[in-house]
């Protein structure tokens, strides 16, 4: 049984918003101009002949910080059914909120102290 | 069947062949940067798939984790290692592969045999339209201690995250007050130096 | 508050009389609100870009597109057009489905994230349950896509590009995502019909923004990580043409490099949109629909004055945006762009303690002051 209402406009909608780009692509397709050269196909790299291969080793900082994300991806939506419940389940909840909050702080703090924070 | 029950069935159809496709891909594709943006498509299709069994809120999360958070996380892992290293067991590969594959349907009968004879209960209550705020409601009465038990596991999964990857890969910060400011990543010697073109070429 | 004028209802009954069936004519209705949402998205789109760009040149006393259609309107137009009938360069090195997908992968989210933006009452394509959940998870797929494009050109610039895009938009999803959430708690609910209509109550009074503390302290976070999230200056460390080129768009010719501009100014839009249903009121007058009836001296549900609301709401709706989408080219074209450093400090020290004090502040003030806090 499906009970969820507005659900139709969505599928349609993403079949929609899918198309777009599409029928761009497809009439840039028909309009274009096909010139096959060799040198067009070739990397831009400011005109400077590429040296090495361009999987580059990135700074391991990148990591460090999608790792917190994710965490704290993970509690922002723990926070979403509190925030739409707030009404309902009042006080001894906002203290609930209040130490899950304050528990993955000590974690934040942690973070920071230890560097998984800063770039250099 | 009117229309909307058969528009369903149809997106449950085309949901399940993107999630088992996709995750045949992931196990299949040769490039691992390719397997990661095809999990990226199982867990879109996966959403899906709780948008048609009325979880509106757990969809969006699905969304949200998987595809925004954890999948990123990924293909940042992957990047940072992918280095194109030759293939050592290159000869060895149709004896894995046949190995593997006699594990893997090892597994699958097994789990297939679990499904199939396990009498799985059938819930027969109305699903609710307004998922966002039971689950709320459950988090602060029936499954109070549970939420402050997430909070805990995100805690410790943060700092078992930053301990293993300042060991695997960040240098403890040594105090290097007086030493001379360098490039560390070009340095001198390196680009003084013309680059030697046989070295380069024929390399792939 | 009213039931507006149901342009569907008469649109069904219209196809039924000719004598099909009742889902049917629905099904046909579907896609029509969605065509006129995307055209006018698109205006929008062609507008910003005309406005950016004549802005920016009276800033630098250039003179700017003057060609074109009037003080050169159709310009974005033309250059639409010419980038249709652009060669689609490939690169040789390049990972050519990867290549293809990005584009089209960073456009959809921006596109169909539009579902749950309100311009009046009932003009919305959808109004979803989880509506601003919705948003903020749709916002959430856009660093695959950079990913996807940098990784698939094979270059440098645009690996390092995509990486950048792709840490910028996670550090800034947090403190957004709490912004919002502060919001929610003073509506109770996600959908964003409800969250307008919280604001709506006394007028411009209740309006998010003008709630004692937090709503500024929100109003200020929200519009920082939104500018953020745009990925345009101060906060364009991805594209940084004077050190990467162009980013993650370095490879992109014709129309797929068309696709990403016109993703990064729907998501201007889109955005603009998003700061004025949380903050500012969404379609609401200065005064409440029901005192401007009693102005007007007409019953509230006049059919002519009902559709003069619904009128005035998208007008208000679209001016209101237009601030934002203003505000944001002002601080493309006065601010220098911030280093990496800078960028992750501002949102994981500065922008995340202050969003998760914020967010308390709210839950607290609601529980002690219902009456100013909260919409019901």
């Amino acid at each position: 049984m499906f009970v969820l209402s507005g659900y139709d406009y969505l599928l349609v909608f993403l079949l929609v918003s899918a198309l777009v780009p599409l029928i761009a692509l497809g009439l840039s397709a028909v309009f274009r101009p096909k010139i096959v050269s060799a040198f067009r196909k070739s990397t831009y790299e400011s005109g400077i002949e590429p040296r090495g291969d361009s999987w580059i080793q990135f700074n391991i900082r990148y990591y460090m910080f999608a790792l917190v994300f994710v965490i704290f991806d993970i509690e922002t939506v723990f926070l979403y059914p509190w925030a739409v419940a707030f009404d309902k389940v009042g006080l001894l909840a906002f203290i609930e909120a209040l130490i899950f909050i304050a528990i993955l702080v000590i974690g934040l703090v942690y973070a920071w102290r230890k560097g998984a924070l800063e770039w250099t | 069947m009117n229309l909307g029950e058969g528009v369903r069935l149809v997106s449950f159809g085309i949901l399940a062949l993107i999630v088992l496709g996709g995750a045949l891909g992931v196990v299949l594709a040769p490039s691992m940067v390719h397997a990661a943006f095809l999990l990226g498509l199982v867990f879109v299709g996966m959403s899906g798939l709780y948008l048609l069994l009325n979880a509106d809120f757990v969809a969006a999360a699905q969304i949200l984790i998987y595809v925004g958070a954890v999948n990123v996380l990924l293909l940042f892992a992957i990047m940072l290692v992918n280095r194109r290293i030759p293939d050592a067991a290159a000869g060895k590969r149709g004896l894995r592969n046949t190995i593997a594959g006699f594990v893997c349907l090892f597994v699958f009968g097994s789990l297939v045999n679990g499904v199939v004879r396990v009498p799985w209960p059938i819930s027969t209550e109305t699903p609710i339209a307004n998922s966002t705020l039971r689950i709320g409601e459950q988090f602060f009465s029936y499954y109070l201690l549970p939420f402050e038990a997430v909070s805990i596991l995100l805690l410790l999964a943060l700092v078992g995250a930053i301990i293993l990857a300042r060991r695997e890969f960040v240098p403890d910060r040594t105090e290097s007050g007086d030493q001379p400011l360098v490039l560390p990543e070009r340095p001198r010697a390196e680009m003084d130096e013309t680059p030697k073109l046989p070295e380069t070429t024929g390399r792939r | 508050m009213n039931q507006g004028i149901d342009l569907q209802r008469s649109f069904v009954e219209l196809l039924t009389g000719a004598g099909l069936p009742q889902e049917v004519a629905r099904a046909f209705w579907l896609p029509l609100p969605m065509v006129v949402i995307l055209a006018v998205v698109t205006v929008a789109v062609l507008l910003a870009i005309w406005g950016e760009r004549k802005w920016a040149a009276d800033m630098q006393q250039r003179i700017g597109p003057n060609i074109v259609g009037m003080a050169g309107f159709l310009q974005g137009v033309v250059d639409a057009i010419k980038l249709i009938v652009k060669e689609d360069i490939i690169p040789r090195k390049a990972d050519p489905w990867l290549f293809t997908i990005g584009p089209i992968l960073v456009l959809i989210p921006a596109f169909f994230a539009y579902l749950v933006v309100p311009f009046g009452q009932n003009l919305i394509i959808s109004d979803l349950t989880i509506g601003v959940f919705f948003l903020v998870a749709l916002g959430s797929v856009a660093p695959i896509g950079a990913l996807m494009a940098g990784y698939s050109s094979n270059n440098k610039y645009a690996l390092l590009g995509g990486l950048r895009a792709a840490a910028q938009s996670i550090s800034y999803e947090i403190p957004l995502a709490l912004s919002v959430l502060s919001v929610v708690i003073m509506t109770g609910s996600l959908s964003t019909i409800a969250v307008v209509e919280a604001q709506n109550t006394y007028g411009m009074l209740s309006w998010n923004v003008f709630k004692p503390i937090v709503g500024q302290v929100g109003f200020v976070v929200f519009l920082i990580s939104a500018l953020a999230e745009t990925e345009r200056a101060p906060f364009d460390l991805p594209e940084a043409e004077s050190e990467l080129v162009q980013g993650h768009h370095t490879e992109y010719s014709g129309m797929k490099f068309a696709l990403f501009y016109l993703a990064e100014y729907a998501n201007l839009v889109l955005g603009s949109l998003m700061a004025t249903i949380l903050f500012l009121g969404g379609w609401g007058f200065f005064v409440p629909v029901e005192t401007l009836a009693g102005w007007l001296g007409v019953d509230l549900l006049n059919p002519v004055f009902q559709l003069f609301a619904a009128f005035l709401g998208i007008v208000i709706t679209v001016l209101k945006s237009t601030i934002f989408v203003f505000l944001a080219i002002l601080a493309r074209w006065t601010l220098p762009r911030v280093r990496i450093d800078q960028l992750l400090d501002l949102g994981w020290k500065f922008l995340l303690p202050i969003g998760l004090v914020n967010l308390l502040l709210t839950a607290a003030f609601r529980l002690a002051f219902p009456g100013i806090f909260g919409g019901v």
